[in-house]
């Protein structure tokens, strides 16, 4: 039996409204289950959906840092794109249940960061874990039967510029927050390109697919420009959710 | 007319800001969990306005609107009321 395909789109490091603008674009889109990496440039701070950017942002401090800050159609938390590899996945065919089309596609990239040596496992709802510490965040939506899922893997971690970055609930807590976080989150300290190698590998294994690379097409590209800048890169977007 | 705030952790963060007497005024629910579809966030904020500040009150809503056929991941009818709650002081 033919093996399935999944289309393979690796794009090079692109603005924060970019790639939210492309994956936005390749759900409307792409009608092969299809497979995105990438990174970020500048570095940016992406909001979950249901986030107030102001209770969660200092926006002037990301403005001196030239950090971009953008806010996700996907919910979540908020999450400092540094030194990572992100990975979107746009499918048709899913499970129903939300806990399971996690399972299904965290199961992907633990089984391509087995291929890189890395023992990792899913940690319900929506974390990859390695050595009980976390190094992979995902988040999903489903709009008009088509359901993507967006993740970062971390590959370093600057916990102090990330709470220069981002805000605590409580001032007075932020050195044992800052420590916490530090104890519970990992960065694999591998290159790009090896993790990104492995990721590809885990998601041909768990779909049993073959993946067929493939650019961003020309309408795909212009979609996602409209929504880069009519949608991510506004004001409106980013601090009123309501829109 | 007073103002009320809570962050409360269910499986996900829910924080909560609300102007109330005794009824609720004005809400804004955000927080890290999921909801699908993302946009009725709005439609629960909206049918909680007008609500009286009673937790079975304010549960029975979230139930009304957790059974409209969207879908919360993160938390539940219990936990977002009781977010809700959290922020209402009643003397």
């Amino acid at each position: 039996m033919e093996k399935m395909k999944i289309r393979l789109i690796e794009t090079p490091a692109k603005s924060a409204f970019m790639n939210m603008g492309i994956d936005e674009a390749l759900m409307n889109l792409t009608t092969l289950p299809t497979l995105r990496l990438y990174s970020w440039k500048p570095p940016a701070v992406s909001l979950g959906y249901f986030q107030n950017v102001t209770d969660e942002v200092n926006v002037e401090k990301c403005r001196e840092l030239g950090v971009d800050v953008v806010r996700r159609v996907t919910g979540g938390g908020a999450v400092f794109h540094d030194t990572e590899l992100t990975y979107s996945f746009i499918t048709k065919n899913y499970p129903p249940g939300i806990l399971e089309s996690y399972q299904l596609i965290c199961g992907a990239v633990i089984k391509g960061l087995a291929k890189v040596g890395v023992n990792a496992a899913f940690a319900p709802l929506n974390d990859i874990v390695m050595g009980g510490k976390k190094i992979s965040g995902n988040a999903q939506t489903r709009k008009k039967s088509v359901l993507l899922q967006h993740g970062t893997i971390l590959l370093q971690v600057d916990v102090e510029k990330m709470f220069s970055i981002l805000k605590v609930p409580d001032e007075k807590m932020k050195d044992k927050i800052i420590k916490n976080v530090k104890e519970r989150v990992v960065g694999l300290n591998m290159p790009f390109d090896n993790v990104s190698d492995g990721i590809k590998q885990g998601f041909a294994e768990q779909f049993n697919a073959q993946l067929a690379p493939s650019a961003v097409t020309a309408e795909e590209l212009l979609l996602a420009e409209k929504f880069a800048n009519d949608k991510y890169s506004s004001t409106e977007w980013l601090f009123e959710k309501r829109v | 007319m007073r103002d009320g705030r809570n962050i409360y952790k269910a499986q996900k963060l829910i924080k909560v800001k609300v102007k109330y007497d005794d009824r609720i005024r004005e809400i804004e629910i955000n927080g890290d969990f999921f909801l699908h579809p993302e946009e009725s966030i709005a439609d629960l904020e909206r049918m909680l306005v007008g609500v009286e500040t009673n937790k079975e009150k304010i549960r029975q809503k979230v139930k009304e609107f957790l059974s409209s056929g969207v879908e919360a991941f993160g938390f539940d009818a219990e936990t977002m009321s009781e977010a809700i709650i959290g922020a209402i002081k009643v003397d």
